[in-house]
């Protein structure tokens, strides 16, 4: 089944690293050249149902208390996770394949 | 990009968010609230417009309710509860006219089914907006007693007086508000 378009960007970017809210809303907009932006409440709501299917965790591994607000999470991306995140970068490739053995008029260079 | 933002501003700005995130589910609230607040901070800090971000988290917060909100009959009567609860004390507030107005000429029945009326619909919402939660045991029997009185009086009105046209339908509303109370107490 294909995942929703937050939770696709957010196990993208934390496919990379372990990130906090933040840079994960940074990084999502930055992939998709801020097309697509989170807001602060979206966000969490995605970041829960991740957690709540496993697909992510809350990191024990943070900066220093003196270097970062305590009440800032980390979150890091689950075996689980990564699995569903190549699933759908899977998925997406046939699409693009689909497309462009179809002759929709798009194929990028 | 914007001029930098004071702390203090910063501050005052992720207050105000944290009053509007607490309207938001408990169960979100009490997850993600204060990390959201910080984010909203962080997102100052880093010059975003305030006017911007203010504008933005309006809708923001309508999608985490709409996403996080619990479906459930209990919620469904607690709603209806709290729309039927303004029907005893419009009643209330109407005997209570009458009372002052016609002062002498109404039974002495009408001044305290009045009050207790109104009493009864502001207890209902004061309940539902959990204003009692510290207290939840004593409350409780004391509302379900009323409500169950509320009940019976609601049904004598609406089936057994004459004393007022359209006090049927008063009945019914005061006995249905009364039904409901008892339903969402179950829970």
């Amino acid at each position: 089944m294909a995942l929703p378009t937050s939770h696709f960007h957010i196990l993208f970017a934390l496919a990379e690293e372990d990130r906090h809210g933040y840079s994960i809303m940074k990084e999502t907009e930055e992939l998709t050249q801020g097309d697509v932006r989170l807001g602060p409440g979206a966000l969490y709501v995605a970041l829960g149902k991740l957690a709540d299917q496993g697909l992510i965790e809350e990191s024990e591994e943070r900066p220093a208390p003196d270097l970062d607000d305590a009440r800032r999470r980390y979150y890091r991306i689950t075996d689980e996770g990564r699995a569903a995140l190549g699933g759908e970068l899977q998925r997406l490739h046939r699409v693009m394949e689909h497309a462009r053995r179809a002759d929709l008029g798009w194929n990028p260079t | 990009m914007e001029p930098d933002m004071s702390p203090a501003s910063i501050r005052r700005h992720q207050a105000m968010y944290r009053r509007m995130v607490a309207v938001t589910p408990e169960a979100h609230r009490s997850r993600n609230g204060e990390e959201q607040v910080v984010l909203f901070g962080d997102l100052l800090r880093k010059g975003e417009n305030p006017l911007r971000l203010w504008m933005r988290a309006v809708p923001d917060l309508v999608t985490v309710i709409r996403q996080t909100a619990v479906r459930s009959p209990d919620r469904a009567a607690r709603i209806a509860l709290g729309i039927a609860s303004f029907g005893p004390i419009g009643l209330g507030m109407f005997l209570g006219w009458i009372s002052i107005d016609e002062y002498g000429d109404v039974p002495i029945l009408f001044p305290i089914t009045a009050m207790a009326l109104v009493l009864q619909g502001v207890f209902s919402l004061l309940w539902l907006s959990h204003a009692f939660d510290h207290w939840e045991k004593n409350v409780r029997t004391v509302f379900v007693a009323g409500e169950a009185a509320a009940l019976i009086v609601g049904s004598v009105i609406a089936f057994g007086s004459s004393v007022l046209p359209g006090t049927m339908i008063a009945g019914l509303v005061i006995a249905a508000q009364a039904g409901l109370g008892l339903v969402v107490a179950r829970h």
